[in-house]
């Protein structure tokens, strides 16, 4: 019997070897390509197939808000009189307040530029309406039927009315396509906020507590004093964000102080937001202005 | 030609009613159904493809960040795969086993994953799975009559044959 030559089998082996590798190989560099590539597609795709179905969600929330007009055809003349006196008495009010704070604008832009400073950056309000939102994140995240094409950008803060009408933060844009855009709510741990307590003037930066399920404030000064109740606004250390938009007010944690001081430098404090998100229909998204 | 048509269409309208209803606060599941039989009755390819463009649409569409949906619908190829092999019965009232695991399959996980894995979201998710495997496993077989009768008039490959087409195949091979 003829014995196997050593430098075939060598060969062989050598052969099979380079095969794994190649293998290897190729499963590697696949699975570099997929995860580098998948980012891209991830903005790509998203944001062509948000664009392609709007406007087939769009309709149905158009005739959505038909429905809920025609809804209107069942109440009395009376109370569409009395709705119609206080929509138009509030439209007079809002009128004389716009009116007055263009003046005050034109005189800030005035001084300014007696004083050389620059323009200040303005906002502009973007009105929107929700598109569409998932049950599973339902207080989390929706979609709304305003983007890029509006001026809408990534970061944007977005508002919407309380039970008041007072227009409170809602949470910030996240991604944006040409006709939509994501919004990550107050509820979102993906949404950060520069903020401040109205009255102590204290800044701290805002997320949502995993353990909490509630917005917390971070990183306030451990001396400070705080009070149940006060109220939190935007600080508009952000270029994104307006300065003074009301956010929530302070509540005690679920062990009952106002706030809890974190490796003896920060204090952090709980907050409730105004708004209910779970209800929110319209809202507004505030965009830059070019400066004057 | 008719059957792209045809997959397509049924691929939107499953995912414009299911992104609807969800807008709306249901959760009803529209694109599994249509996943399962395109796998079932066209192959695999139809099925993958089905799987991954109405998943990722659907999950974009309600504003997720990634498409989980399309990874977990992807299973439901793999079991209408096993379902087409492993079964011998032709009913369409055994299809009320398929009908009953779909929500778990393409469902639940989906919903636990961006729900954050929270108790909460995971026991939402259960209750919403095991109410939509019952309404599934009801009107999963009317739904494959209903694909199947609009196919037949299309003159397009079947539900109902696609046991014995396979067994043809088999037999020339």
């Amino acid at each position: 019997m003829m014995q196997d030559d050593p430098l075939k089998e060598k060969r062989k082996k050598f052969a099979k070897n380079l095969h794994g590798a190649y293998v290897i190989g190729v499963v590697v560099i696949s699975a570099v390509v997929v995860l580098a590539g998948y980012r891209s597609f991830r903005r790509i795709f998203a944001g062509f197939s948000r664009d392609f179905m709007s406007p087939f969600f769009s309709c149905a929330v158009k005739a959505e808000d038909r429905v809920e007009a025609a809804g209107l055809m069942f109440h009395s003349k009376r109370e569409l009189a009395r709705q119609l006196a206080a929509a138009t008495r509030e439209r007079a009010r809002l009128a004389t307040e716009n009116a007055l704070l263009n003046e005050v604008a034109e005189e800030n832009g005035r001084l300014r530029a007696l004083l050389s400073l620059p323009g200040r950056t303005g906002y502009e309000p973007v009105f929107a309406e929700v598109l569409t939102r998932s049950v599973a994140t339902w207080r989390e995240r929706f979609v709304i039927n305003r983007g890029e094409e509006d001026g809408i950008a990534p970061g944007d803060l977005v508002v919407a009315p309380d039970r008041t009408g007072r227009p409170v933060v809602a949470g910030r844009i996240k991604e944006v396509s040409k006709h939509t855009a994501t919004v990550i709510t107050l509820y979102s741990d993906e949404c950060h906020l520069s903020v401040m307590l109205t009255t102590s003037r204290l800044c701290g930066g805002l997320e949502f507590g995993v353990y909490s399920r509630r917005p917390i404030i971070q990183y306030l000064p451990a001396d400070g004093t705080y009070a149940e109740g006060e109220t939190v606004a935007t600080s508009g250390i952000s270029s994104h964000t307006p300065h003074g938009i009301l956010i929530g007010s302070v509540v005690r944690n679920a062990a009952g102080h106002v706030a809890t001081i974190r490796d003896q430098m920060f204090a952090e404090v709980e907050v409730k937001p105004f708004l209910e998100m779970d209800s929110v229909q319209f809202l507004a998204v505030y965009i830059r202005k070019v400066p004057q | 030609m008719t059957r792209f048509c045809y997959l397509f269409l049924f691929t939107f309208a499953a995912v414009f009613g299911e992104v609807l209803a969800e807008s709306f606060g249901v959760r009803i599941m529209l694109l599994a159904p249509v996943v399962f039989y395109a796998a079932y009755v066209f192959g695999s390819a139809s099925g993958t493809a089905v799987a991954f463009f109405g998943g990722c649409v659907l999950d974009f569409c309600l504003g997720a960040t990634n498409p989980w949906t399309a990874f977990f619908l992807l299973l439901i190829v793999a079991f209408a795969i096993i379902w087409l092999h492993q079964t011998e019965a032709d009913s369409l009232s055994l299809l009320i086993v398929p009908g009953a695991i779909l929500p778990f399959l393409a469902q639940f996980p989906p919903a636990v994953i961006q729900g954050g894995f929270r108790w909460e979201s995971i026991l939402d998710a259960g209750a919403d799975a095991v109410i939509a495997a019952i309404l599934s496993a009801l009107l999963f077989p009317v739904a494959i009559m209903v694909l199947d009768w609009i196919g037949a008039g299309l003159s397009l490959e079947l539900f109902a044959d696609t046991r014995e087409r396979l067994r043809s195949r088999q037999r020339r091979n």
